[in-house]
């Protein structure tokens, strides 16, 4: 390839590969961390819950009308979805969806801690990677500049009115990029990864505070759950972004490395 | 810039990867069963990680007796179809022995009331089931370490097997492994308490392991007979547990 002028290397090779790495070991995580998630539809706050005990959230089937009424119970809130979501498998057990034909519960919960270990791995080293290349401070943190309410304004509106950053504005993430990728990095990963290892009676004994920062085994359960349905949201919110500001351009420079700029309408 | 320090990261650089490769080498080449595939790398890595963790053997939490699950949940199997095994809980076990046999200098055979005479340590722990529930039980029983001293381990032994009164759907009795170091762990005991009563049926009457360290199908019900030995690829399918033979689940049951 030999890039033209407007044409610059936008992402270094440690960040496609470690980009990918982690799109497809989250994609498996969710896979199965749904399926792990199947067996017990039933989410709790503190250190004890099972079939009988409080939930904060949960599936309910009710058998006794014919197809069985689901509803999901939130809190205090129910909403029916019959239909949805929700299968009565070997009563009393209600489950979100039935497995897959074949599906193996422990070789599910394998594939799960086998991603999780690509996962994290390529975690640890795309922020290494940061720290050591000076990329965190090059494109990463924002300036007090950019943290200024009127440019974080800007850019919002910029957003909301799906506007396509152009020419050299288009070579720099803007402040909302810079702060949603930053807090999805250092705070929400590093939430997902510590509530995962809280399930784990051989972690929680050697760092019992773990139960003390997410209150206990099932709380760190639930929020799990939670920040991850956090990350999802970010990814959903990632790809459409990419439609909006040109995908091919975008989604070539991830492969290749390589942007250009102004060039998503013929890239 | 400075080519001194680019290079002497690059040498560090180089250092950590080789130092991961190698890690991952040697949990490889520890861990009991043969490696068939990247699960079950996952789970020598696993294995390897937590071991190191657990190397001062740290106690689980303990709760309160107000914090006690009366009704205590269960998994699997919870009423064994086995005659044999029906006979004895109709009788209170009366009759039944339990033996602790393989490579140990003196095997035991213990009635239940010779093992409820050993001495006895009682803990109210949180069990956590694989499967998302957990709940708080006060259990009592007799630590396997007492046992294993008891019979005197031989110096080639490595792995624990417990071997369980419930046949499973394969016409397969239950069966599960750990290593002799998770079998040390001063709160590792055979439990014939539950919340101060004789363990019920569907809770592992009248023996059940307690691996505090470890998630639910570890702790093997129905224990009849503890076998020391010094590999798990001879016991069934060679995977060193029920599940781990015919589920694929991982054996290091530490998450």
């Amino acid at each position: 390839m030999n890039p033209s002028p407007d044409t610059y290397l936008r992402y270094p090779l440690a960040t496609r590969i470690l980009h990918w790495l982690a799109a497809a070991s989250i994609f498996v995580l969710l896979w199965s961390g749904i399926w792990i998630l199947n067996i017990h539809p039933r989410l709790y706050w503190g250190d004890v819950g099972y079939f009988g005990a409080p939930a904060v959230a949960e599936i309910a089937g009710d058998t006794s009308t014919d197809p069985p009424t689901m509803t999901l119970k939130i809190g205090g809130a129910s909403f029916d979805v019959t239909g949805i979501i929700g299968r009565v498998n070997r009563l009393p057990y209600v489950r979100i969806a039935n497995y897959p034909e074949g599906f193996q519960f422990g070789g599910n919960r394998a594939l799960h801690f086998t991603a999780a270990w690509v996962f994290v791995i390529a975690w640890i080293y795309y922020i290494s990677h940061l720290l050591s290349s000076g990329r965190l401070r090059d494109t990463w943190l924002p300036s007090p500049g950019e943290l200024k309410p009127a440019n974080i304004g800007h850019d919002i509106l910029n957003h909301l009115k799906l506007k396509r950053a152009r020419g050299e504005e288009a070579r720099r993430y803007n402040s909302l990029q810079k702060l949603s990728y930053l807090s999805v990095m250092v705070i929400l990963i590093p939430l997902i990864i510590l509530t995962g290892l809280t399930m784990s009676n051989s972690v929680t004994t050697a760092w019992p505070f773990l139960f003390d920062l997410f209150g206990g085994r099932q709380s760190a359960r639930t929020l799990h759950f939670v920040f991850i349905s956090l990350l999802t949201l970010f990814i959903i919110i990632h790809i459409f972004q990419l439609f909006v500001a040109g995908f091919i351009n975008h989604f070539r420079s991830m492969i290749t490395g390589y942007y250009k700029l102004g060039g998503d309408r013929h890239g | 810039m400075d080519k001194r320090r680019f290079k002497r990261r690059e040498i560090l650089h180089a250092a950590l990867v080789g130092a991961g490769m190698g890690g991952v080498a040697l949990a490889c080449y520890r861990y009991p069963a043969s490696i068939r595939n990247l699960y079950d790398v996952a789970d020598a890595l696993n294995y390897g990680v937590h071991d190191l963790l657990l190397r001062g053997q740290p106690l689980v939490r303990e709760y309160s007796l107000a914090e006690r699950t009366l009704d205590f949940p269960t998994s699997g199997v919870t009423s064994p179809r086995d005659e044999n095994y029906q006979r004895h809980l109709a009788s209170n076990f009366a009759d039944w022995t339990f033996t602790l046999d393989g490579l140990v200098d003196r095997p035991l055979s213990f009635t239940l009331p010779e093992l409820q005479n050993q001495p006895a340590q009682t803990q109210i722990t949180l069990h956590t089931c694989d499967e998302g529930w957990s709940a708080i039980g006060e259990w009592t029983g007799v630590r396997l370490s007492h046992l294993l001293s008891l019979a005197g381990v031989k110096p080639e032994a490595r792995y624990v097997v417990f071997h369980c009164m419930d046949t499973q759907s394969n016409g397969v009795p239950y069966y599960e492994s750990i290593d002799l170091f998770a079998a040390s762990h001063p709160q590792t005991i055979l439990a014939y308490g539950l919340n101060g009563r004789p363990i019920p049926e569907k809770n592992g009457a009248p023996l059940r392991l307690r691996i505090e360290t470890q998630i639910g199908y570890k702790h093997a019900k129905y224990v009849e007979r503890v076998e020391v030995v010094d590999s798990l690829q001879s016991i069934y399918e060679g995977r060193g547990g029920w599940w781990e033979d015919v589920n694929e689940a991982i054996w290091y049951a530490g998450l």
